[in-house]
């Protein structure tokens, strides 16, 4: 099994990415520039890390989105390839068209980088591992994470299982006071509708080992391995 | 054959009303307001982008912005409205 994940000039969360993949996971991962000419359909996986690509230029993840990658990437979805888009990965997916809705200025107008307790809210590919119901732990750091869809799209959004993970409390409680970027309903990560997809603001490549974690905890590395084992399940079929 | 000229064409960039506007509220709330300027009830910021364009005339530079606009969605349109304005 081999996961590729995509560096931009100005992506910064590659290298950490890399080392739970290939260190804590004992599964391999490759770092590809985007300009190269790799076919990416003989990776089972695609992860688009976060960072600033192009230095957030007219708006986040917009060049980027429109990078030769990117088309490829667009075909490989529609054939069901898990692609996770972490941060400015996510940002990157829905200025591509792949995931819905847009990511915004935090309400704040502030970059806010800190630890965040997160409700797992569907059980998917990149879920299963977690019982339902699960609190997890990871930071965010960012400038533009507010989520907006409309609120027909919120609606077909909610009907479609989609919504993966949503700001709450160490209860799971999603109000507002537990909401740090003024994003809809609370949303963290959304899935396309065929659920290969995934696109999420919090990080959880440096929520996935106990020694970086003020918690101790590594709950995060649940979305990879979920993926993993479901690819697993996948390729011996 | 025609005379190509170029054209200023500003792209006014702005949030749709529906959404709200940060920055335009901290300007209204925390600037305008504060300081006693309250007959001001709304504030929302928006971007230019200022392109020049080679074409025929005024309407063929606009048109021109409009397909890069749409091509390579200088502007959200989910989130935000387009206003192409221009000079020679």
């Amino acid at each position: 099994m081999n996961t590729a994940i995509i560096q931009f000039p100005g992506t910064n969360c590659d290298i950490d990415t890399y080392r739970v993949f290939n260190e804590l996971l004992d599964v391999e991962a490759t770092l590809i520039w985007h300009e190269k000419t790799t076919d990416l359909e003989k990776f089972d996986a695609i992860i688009l890390p976060g960072g600033f690509s192009y230095g957030d230029r007219l708006r986040a993840g917009i060049i980027a989105a429109y990078s030769p990658v990117i088309k490829q990437l667009k075909k490989l979805s529609l054939k069901g390839k898990p692609i996770i888009g972490i941060c400015n990965g996510f940002q990157i997916l829905v200025e591509s068209g792949l995931l819905p809705g847009a990511l915004l200025t935090n309400s704040n107008l502030k970059f806010i980088c800190k630890w965040v307790d997160l409700k797992v809210e569907t059980n998917n590919l990149f879920t299963n591992s977690f019982q339902s119901n699960s609190i997890i732990r990871m930071p965010i750091a960012h400038n533009e994470g507010r989520y907006y869809v409309s609120e027909e799209k919120l609606q077909e959004l909610e009907r479609n299982n989609q919504i993966v993970l949503r700001y709450s409390d160490s209860e799971g409680n999603t109000s507002i006071d537990n909401n740090p970027n003024g994003s809809i309903s609370n949303i963290a990560a959304v899935s396309n509708s065929d659920g290969n997809v995934l696109g999420m603001m919090p990080h959880p490549e440096r929520a996935s080992d106990s020694l970086l974690s003020p918690y101790y905890s590594d709950d995060a590395i649940g979305i990879f391995r979920s993926m993993i084992l479901s690819l697993e399940v996948m390729l011996k079929e | 054959m025609a005379t190509v000229s170029e054209f200023k064409i500003d792209l006014l960039i702005s949030p749709k009303p529906e959404l709200r506007n940060p920055e335009g509220e901290t300007i209204l709330q925390d600037l305008l307001l504060r300081n006693n300027f309250d007959y001001v009830t709304s504030v929302s910021v928006s971007k230019v982008i200022q392109l020049i364009i080679k074409a025929e005339n005024l309407e063929d530079a606009k048109n021109k912005a409009l397909i890069i606009c749409d091509e390579l969605r200088l502007y959200n349109p989910l989130v935000s409205s387009c206003t192409v304005r221009g000079t020679e």
